[in-house]
């Protein structure tokens, strides 16, 4: 009845709207790097655009990992929890250890046009089985005393927009 | 190396700028960079290593103060510090390089060698393509020894 090893994983867009204080301070420190960088790669102010600049400028893709040094504090904070993905009781339940941050877009001169995503990819995780559009699921260290017959903690987690199942094994 | 920088403000009568964001970096013992790397320029890939680079915010005086160690230097380069300074808000208002007094610079590779083990540099000031239409204003001063180690104090003019 398992169902497979997964990992989830989560794009989380942060842009102008934000309304939560963690993303409002991702947005705001990461449009400060951004254009302090931009003014590092195009010193002669010829790009607005971080579209225009990608394009335009050797190594400019190093931005993305340049102005994702100004979010990785704020990473930290989340204590290796997915946001946004929670069990039925509303809380955060998903173990993450790694992560891809990615400038979307951006405008030196417009902040409201800035946009990154953070993907977030969890830990393994025991997909045992759907239960009403959620999954039943229990972390992938507890497989052994699972397949041993002993009782172990699941949660139950809603699909919701941006979250994928990335990765799969069959147990 | 204890590196203090001043800050001035050519429109404001020279007068230390408050509240600028000055950013430093400059390469290691062996002459590579940090967030750099893997071709010709530099074989060793230190893209994702972040070090010897650093930003401070000015103070009341335009004062930034950093401790680094003692820059190195690779081919073709006369050794030298980068500095990005922007103000407040962030918009930049200056992109230039510190070069370092010769003296004290071969005083450095020719005799802290467990540390800098690459020997003479091999660029001047002189001949060095950045410096070489005139390094007075770049050029910062030195005081210490390979023992007690270097302070480095430079001021550095903007149009804010």
């Amino acid at each position: 009845m398992r169902k497979g090893m997964i990992r989830l994983s989560y794009r989380k867009l942060i842009d102008s709207t934000a309304s939560r204080l963690w993303e409002q301070y991702v947005f705001e420190d990461t449009y400060k790097e951004f254009y302090l960088q931009a003014q590092q790669f195009d010193q002669s102010g010829k790009y607005t655009t971080f579209q225009e600049m990608i394009k335009h400028i050797p190594k400019a893709d190093q931005m993305h990992y340049l102005v994702s040094t100004a979010a990785v504090g704020y990473i930290r904070q989340l204590q290796e929890r997915i946001p946004d993905v929670t069990n039925v009781f509303g809380k955060p339940c998903i173990s993450f250890k790694n992560f891809r941050f990615e400038m979307v877009q951006s405008h030196i001169r417009d902040k409201k046009q800035h946009q990154v995503a953070i993907q977030f990819y969890s830990e393994p995780l025991i997909w045992i089985d759907t239960v009403d559009k959620q999954l039943l699921l229990a972390p992938g260290d507890q497989l052994e005393a699972l397949q041993m017959g002993e009782e172990v903690e699941t949660d139950l987690v809603s699909m919701i927009p941006h979250l994928s199942i990335s990765f799969f094994k069959i147990l | 190396m204890e590196i203090n920088l001043t800050v001035q403000d050519l429109n404001n009568g020279c007068a230390g700028l408050e509240g600028a964001l000055v950013d430093i970096w400059h390469c290691d013992a062996d002459g590579s960079y940090s967030e750099y790397g893997g071709m010709q320029m530099q074989s060793t890939d230190y893209i994702t290593y972040h070090f010897l680079r650093g930003r401070q915010v000015t103070n009341a005086d335009g004062l930034v103060n950093f401790i680094s160690i003692f820059p190195g230097w690779y081919r073709g380069r006369a050794p030298h510090i980068h500095v990005h300074i922007y103000d407040a808000s962030g918009k930049s208002l200056l992109v230039t390089q510190i070069a370092f007094p010769t003296e004290i610079t071969e005083t450095v590779y020719t005799t802290a060698t467990d540390l800098y083990t690459n020997g003479e540099q091999d660029t001047y000031n002189d001949n060095d393509n950045v410096f070489r239409d005139g390094y007075e204003q770049e050029l910062a001063t030195l005081t210490g020894s390979v023992a007690e180690g270097y302070v480095l104090t430079h001021a550095i003019v903007v149009q804010a």
